[in-house]
């Protein structure tokens, strides 16, 4: 059987090894091939390919129409859905065949606002013509002006806010990236972002118990999940957050955290502070003294992102109370100004 | 490409909007066109007869309904194919499909699957695509539909019960009413509902909050069923009391708040000094009003003994409502039935559901402007009365199901497309039905030019 490779932007390759008498795009479809499609009677032009000289691997199916002209056919474009295999040869596609891989944008500041003693949320806007896809959840770097460093950060909105983005920043004496927030940033400054990378990520469940546990900026990529869920159509999961950090000022965004859970049914927050005057709804301890292990179903799904010892003590916990091990998804966070 | 490409801003307009102050109701700020995933009532029973097709707007969805063998379809009346709508021009071949009249793609009314294509019956998309289906129920002569989006799931579509105001006198005991008997409902028994619905031009939040604001039955201080009945409407009910209003959200029950009102939680003020301004009625006309998701008037005892007034303004698009207007009485022989039926036609309709509510209309008008472009949630400046209206917003951005997006590709997106233009220059307001072609072989709209001399 010839062997055609299809070649996508991202550098990725994919062979398929196919007799005539199909459609390639059915075969190709078999085979895990990312191509394009929609009508998948020659029509539509999603499924269009081309050759790197005037003819490829694949001839039109007998028969079949076409909304190629005959110029597209001359430089070598075919549509994958009416043609088939007839000899061995190589097939290009203009798009990556993952298209949550990374990319690089530019985007402009809108604000930098002090949510806590020692963050801030950074909001910025993607450029004309830029775009960056993501899962809430994941995290990109952000090139530092004027150096050859970057940082990474997790988005703390959801997917459906862009072309806005925002971030947590924890603000660090010395930091690279925190230098730059505090001193020279304005509105309307350009960045540059890289991602999305990283697989945190809300699992899709609308029925098993959601718990959410935070210490300091790990409340990022939660706040993006949340947002996710509230935008999600249909019932919504019973869910528990608890954010820990070491005082009472240091708690980020307490005031819209409540509206959150004023606007979520079935959200409820814990908010602690280990050390300093602690009044009112907030209590004394840390993300995981804030939670009724005793409480803690087996079905839970638990999310954690933090530092590596908030990671360690909650699946410790989790465990113990019956969450098996692949319920548990965690992000670890650590303090890049130190690297 | 050695070129480098300048980096620019967005639009500022989008900035603009993004950077509004969030505030303690934002989610409802952000419903301008309504909210999705809840029971709207779409037709009258009687509007739709077997065989019959009809296209509406609700929370900018275009929905087209068809009754076969008695019972109502909803189905997204967009076209998947090229976005026609389909109860423009109705076709249909039998009592299981509705096809599209432009290239005969031909639904499921039960699934909404593509069945198959009029004149194209191998095409490999058939059997692979499908419009969204809008759960119906048809109770005491009012078609409900289902508004949901696409992606909202079958098994959470809530019982109509959820989003209809709370029965009684289940909830006598909860919400007592010594001086009225209970309120009937449209969920009742032997229950006949009457009523009217039209179009109004405004959001549909402006239309919602006017029904329970309890300052605002001053509009209503000249109408002739007040004057004729020298009832004793107040000037303005003023809340009196730490609990005037209390909120019910029980689990698979309806979300909403009742006003405690005609108790000593609020005070009905019938004399303003100041201005030398009395209430000179001599008749009481107790009544009270509770507010349910997803913007559902309860007005019990109203307008007289043993009836409810029900009103639902259903946002069709961010400045136009379905504003409906519904008496619910129990009727427990045919007799009862006529005589309300009479009553509705010479009383009912002419002087309240018209004279007296179209006072609402136009209130609700005169605010549309200030609240158009979204700075009049900022600047408005609020008094005591208010509190009802606060709480709403607060209840609704809490309980609703989800938040309309501006619609892609539906009417009244494009307020100024050359479609819309047209009608309005021909008499015909922007509204909730959809234009429908009858008169198949003359396109008489447009001046034709002749050649020749």
């Amino acid at each position: 059987m010839p062997v055609v490779s299809c070649h996508f932007t991202d550098g990725a390759s994919f062979e398929v090894d196919a007799d005539s008498g199909e459609s390639f795009l059915e075969v190709a479809l078999r085979h895990g091939v990312p191509i394009r499609n929609q009508c998948r009677s020659g029509t539509c032009l999603s499924c269009l390919g081309r050759y790197a000289a005037g003819s490829g691997p694949l001839s039109p199916r007998p028969g079949r129409p076409s909304s190629l002209l005959p110029v597209d056919k001359e430089q070598g474009k075919a549509l994958c859905c009416v043609s088939e295999v007839t000899s061995e040869g190589d097939i290009y596609f203009d798009y990556p065949s993952d298209e949550a891989g990374p990319s690089e944008a530019k985007c402009f500041i809108d604000s930098i606002e002090w949510i806590a003693s020692d963050a801030v949320k950074l909001t910025v806007e993607l450029a004309d013509g830029d775009w960056l896809d993501f899962r809430s959840g994941q995290y990109v770097e952000i090139a530092v002006p004027d150096s050859s460093r970057c940082r990474s950060y997790s988005m703390c909105t959801a997917p459906n806010d862009l072309p806005q983005l925002a971030f947590m920043v924890r603000i660090l004496a010395g930091g690279l990236m925190s230098e730059y927030l505090t001193t020279i940033a304005k509105p309307d400054d350009v960045l540059t972002l890289r991602g999305p990378f990283g697989g945190f990520a809300w699992s899709g469940s609308r029925s098993a118990p959601q718990l959410f546990i935070a210490g300091g900026t790990g409340l990022s990529p939660i706040c993006s999940i949340l947002h996710e869920i509230r935008n999600v159509a249909g019932a919504k999961p019973p869910m528990t957050l608890s954010l820990g950090c070491a005082t009472p000022e240091a708690l980020l965004a307490p005031d819209y955290l409540r509206l959150l859970e004023s606007w979520m049914p079935t959200l409820s927050l814990r908010l602690s502070a280990e050390f300093g005057d602690v009044e009112g709804a907030v209590m004394r301890g840390n993300a995981l003294t804030a939670i009724d292990f005793s409480a803690v179903t087996p079905q839970t799904e638990a999310y954690v992102c933090g530092p590596e010892g908030l990671i360690n003590a909650a699946t410790k916990k989790l465990v113990e109370v019956g969450v098996p091990a692949t319920n548990i998804y965690y992000e670890r966070f650590v303090a890049s100004g130190a690297t | 490409m050695s070129d480098k490409q300048p980096v620019r801003r967005r639009s500022q307009a989008k900035r603009a909007n993004s950077e509004a102050v969030q505030n303690e109701y934002q989610p409802y700020v952000d419903a301008e066109w309504g909210f999705v995933n809840h029971w709207y009532p779409a037709l009258f029973s009687n509007e739709l007869g077997e065989g019959d097709v009809e296209g509406i707007q609700i929370a900018g969805i275009q929905i087209v309904l068809r009754r076969a063998n008695g019972k109502v379809y909803a189905l997204k009346d967009q076209c998947i194919h090229r976005g026609v709508r389909l109860s423009a021009k109705p076709m249909c071949f039998n009592k299981e499909t509705i096809s599209c009249w432009y290239h005969g793609f031909t639904f499921n009314l039960e699934s909404g699957n593509l069945d198959t294509i009029v004149g194209n019956p191998d095409d490999p998309l058939i059997g692979n695509t499908n419009l969204t289906t809008y759960p119906v129920e048809e109770v005491a002569g009012l078609i409900f539909v289902f508004v949901r989006s696409d992606d909202y799931p079958d098994e959470d579509v809530p019982p109509l019960s959820e989003d209809l105001p709370l029965r009684f006198p289940e909830n006598s005991d909860r919400f007592p009413h010594p001086l009225w008997p209970a309120s009937p409902s449209l969920l009742d028994e032997s229950v006949v509902a009457l009523g009217i619905h039209r179009t109004g031009e405004a959001n549909w939040r402006i239309a919602c909050e006017n029904g329970f604001d309890n300052a605002h039955i001053l509009v209503h201080k000249d109408n002739t069923i007040v004057q004729a009945n020298n009832w004793v409407l107040p000037l303005g009910i003023r809340p009196a009391s730490e609990d005037c209003i209390t909120v019910f959200d029980d689990a698979g029950g309806p979300k909403g708040m009742m006003q405690w009102l005609f108790t000593d939680r609020w005070e009905p003020i019938l004399e303003n000094k100041t201005l030398d301004v009395k209430v000179e009625g001599l008749n009481s006309r107790l009544y009270r009003t509770s507010v349910i998701m997803p913007g559902v008037l309860l007005v019990e005892n109203w307008p007289e003994e043993g009836i409810a007034q029900y009103e639902w303004y259903v946002p069709i698009t961010d400045d136009t409502y379905e504003y409906w207007e519904v008496l619910v009485k129990h009727c427990p022989t045919s007799e009862s039935e006529e005589q309300f039926t009479y009553r509705f036609d010479t009383v009912f309709q002419p002087l309240a559901l018209r004279g007296f509510n179209d006072c609402d209309l136009h209130a609700r008008e005169a605010m549309q402007d200030f609240y158009a472009d979204g700075t009049g949630w900022q600047k408005e400046q609020l008094v005591e009365t208010d509190i009802s209206a606060i709480m709403w917003r607060k209840l609704a951005s809490r309980h609703n199901r989800g938040i309309a997006p501006p619609p892609p590709g539906a009417q009244g997106r494009d307020k100024a497309s050359s479609i819309r233009l047209r009608n309005v220059s021909e008499g015909k307001s922007p509204g909730y039905y959809v234009e429908k072609i009858d008169d198949l072989n003359n396109f008489n709209r447009t001046s034709v030019r002749q050649k020749g001399r």
